[in-house]
């Protein structure tokens, strides 16, 4: 939900993970990262071209009737399912619960979150996609950046990113200073 | 689990899966028991009087004035064996089947519905038949036509099954008895 | 940093509204992918009238097949007679059958006399093709009643397309 100020369900880890997700990205907006959108753009492209493709055919079944609709029917249900087999795809394959890709002084980001259905472990991954891919993951229960209230704490969060960022992220002066934590 | 709603979702689609594999399962069984483990029933069917009149059918809604058939048979049949753990009921039916010109007929004369065990052990004398035949054209010309008893299976859950008795009964039919 | 925010909202929006059209779209193309695959533009049918019975009662739901160019006697046959907006489920007792054509009659089980009286003025047969929309291959009991609840209370179903919207808007993933 966009208010960052939300309570959040402390039994639902759905919940808890896109709790911590939209807290990330407006941590990392606030850093000076500027987003780039290209992978949700991709699917929700994906997503809406489905939705167009079924409301199309819904619509000339409407006004043609169904037996002379029947073979562009045909086409629109194929149609259909594999613009919508490409999206499941692309979330499972390309995305890989990537919520977040960025740059900031010429440094590209990218991180991915998971967590499974009833285990309260948030899985957190920070890749630097500037020239090679090096990644560092880490794990933390979500009662560390959660309070017993269900609200959100920053600062936590925003350590744990930090330190992520710069184990990934070469910076021009100090690379020995990023080491100490991955 | 969450909340009250989500549990409640959550039971509810595990029963629905539950249910639907268990449908699933009943029916397979009941056609596969049907189609290997059940040997088709011998049927006996004789012809005790066909008349062909001329007027307005006595049953139905057609009213044209046509020749139409009167019947009166004996039937036999054991169908005990057709009721798997999965049948409802059954749709018994004696159908004739002539001849024509440009169309090929089947017409049904008599029809039951059995819905236990214990009633499908049929054997019928000198029944009248429930309904008339009357074709297209209006006319029999004198056209062989032959019986068979057939039977829809119809199941609690799951798929329906058609079958019939293999035994053929011929008969012609007579020249109108009132001519107009 | 306003506009940037801005981008992340607007795509929340619509992934949300995403999610919500493809529940209904989804649903949607399973039933016309089975009228393809069926060949029947109602492939599932629920039983309304209790012309049928004990075969089949209210709110029982049929699975119907229209690849058959002719249908038999002793099938169950839904059908449209022209004119006449309501589907009827009866089982068929007269076939006569031409090379081009297939004349039906038809008749509740349950019913005394047959369906001449639910056909068009002067019609004395169905037409195989452009009547019937399939025959009944397969049955499950009662899981029909709810959409006669909701076609008969008109209220029940605005409220329970709110409630579905209500609920896919609330959940994420």
């Amino acid at each position: 939900m966009p208010n960052p100020k939300n309570k959040v369900n402390l039994s639902s880890v759905p919940d808890l993970k896109n709790a911590t997700d939209d807290e990330i990205v407006q941590i990392l907006a606030s850093k000076g990262y500027t987003q780039n959108f290209s992978l949700i753009d991709v699917r929700l492209m994906l997503g809406f071209a489905s939705v167009i493709v079924a409301a199309a055919a819904a619509g000339y079944d409407y006004y043609v009737g169904f037996e002379k609709a029947k073979p562009f029917t045909a086409i629109g249900v194929s149609l259909y399912f594999v613009l919508n087999l490409a999206f499941t795809a692309w979330i499972m394959y390309v995305e890989k619960g990537t919520f977040y890709q960025g740059h900031k002084d010429g440094k590209k980001i990218s991180v991915s979150s998971s967590a499974k259905k009833y285990s309260p472990i948030y899985n957190l991954t920070v890749t630097e996609t500037t020239t090679s891919s090096k990644s560092s993951k880490a794990a933390k229960p979500f009662n560390e950046f959660f309070d017993s209230t269900g609200y959100i704490v920053r600062s936590p969060l925003e350590k744990w990113i930090d330190g992520l960022i710069s184990s990934v992220v070469q910076e021009d002066d100090s690379s020995a200073k990023a080491k100490k934590n991955s | 689990m969450f909340s009250t709603f989500q549990r409640i979702q959550q039971y509810w689609g595990f029963v629905t899966t539950v249910t639907v594999f268990l449908a699933a399962a009943i029916s397979i069984s009941s056609v596969i028991q049907e189609h290997y483990f059940v040997d088709i029933p011998r049927v006996s069917i004789n012809v005790q009087s066909i008349d062909v009149r001329y007027g307005k059918p006595h049953i139905g809604y057609n009213y044209k004035r046509q020749e139409y058939s009167l019947m009166k048979f004996d039937l036999e049949a054991d169908l005990t064996p057709l009721f798997t753990w999965n049948t409802k009921q059954l749709f018994v039916y004696l159908a004739a089947t002539y001849p024509g010109k440009p169309y090929a007929n089947k017409v049904v004369v008599w029809d039951a519905i059995i819905r236990s065990k214990e009633d499908a052990v049929l054997s019928l004398s000198d029944m009248t038949a429930d309904y008339s035949i009357y074709d297209v054209t209006g006319k029999f010309n004198g056209r062989n036509a032959t019986l068979s008893l057939e039977w829809n299976a119809q199941p609690y859950v799951g798929l329906l099954t058609w079958n019939k008795g293999s035994e053929r009964e011929r008969f012609e039919f007579p020249q109108p008895a009132t001519a107009r | 940093m306003l506009p940037q925010l801005s981008g992340v909202n607007i795509r929340q929006t619509l992934t949300q509204a995403l999610s919500f059209c493809l529940v209904l779209t989804t649903t949607f193309m399973f039933w016309k992918g089975l009228s393809v695959v069926t060949n029947s533009p109602s492939p599932i049918v629920v039983v309304l009238s209790g012309s049928m019975e004990p075969a089949f009662q209210r709110g029982d739901i049929l699975f119907l097949w229209n690849r058959d160019v002719r249908v038999k006697v002793g099938d169950i046959v839904v059908y449209n007679v022209k004119g006449r907006d309501i589907p009827i489920v009866h089982r068929v007792v007269r076939n006569h059958a031409s090379s081009k054509k297939q004349l039906l009659l038809t008749k509740g089980d349950n019913n005394a006399m047959d369906d001449l009286d639910l056909y068009a003025h002067r019609q004395y047969y169905l037409d195989r093709e452009q009547e019937v929309i399939g025959s009944v291959k397969a049955y499950v009991p009662w899981v029909g009643y709810v959409t006669i609840l909701l076609s008969e209370n008109v209220w029940a179903k605005y409220a329970l397309l709110a409630l579905m919207g209500f609920f896919q808007m609330m959940q994420r993933e």
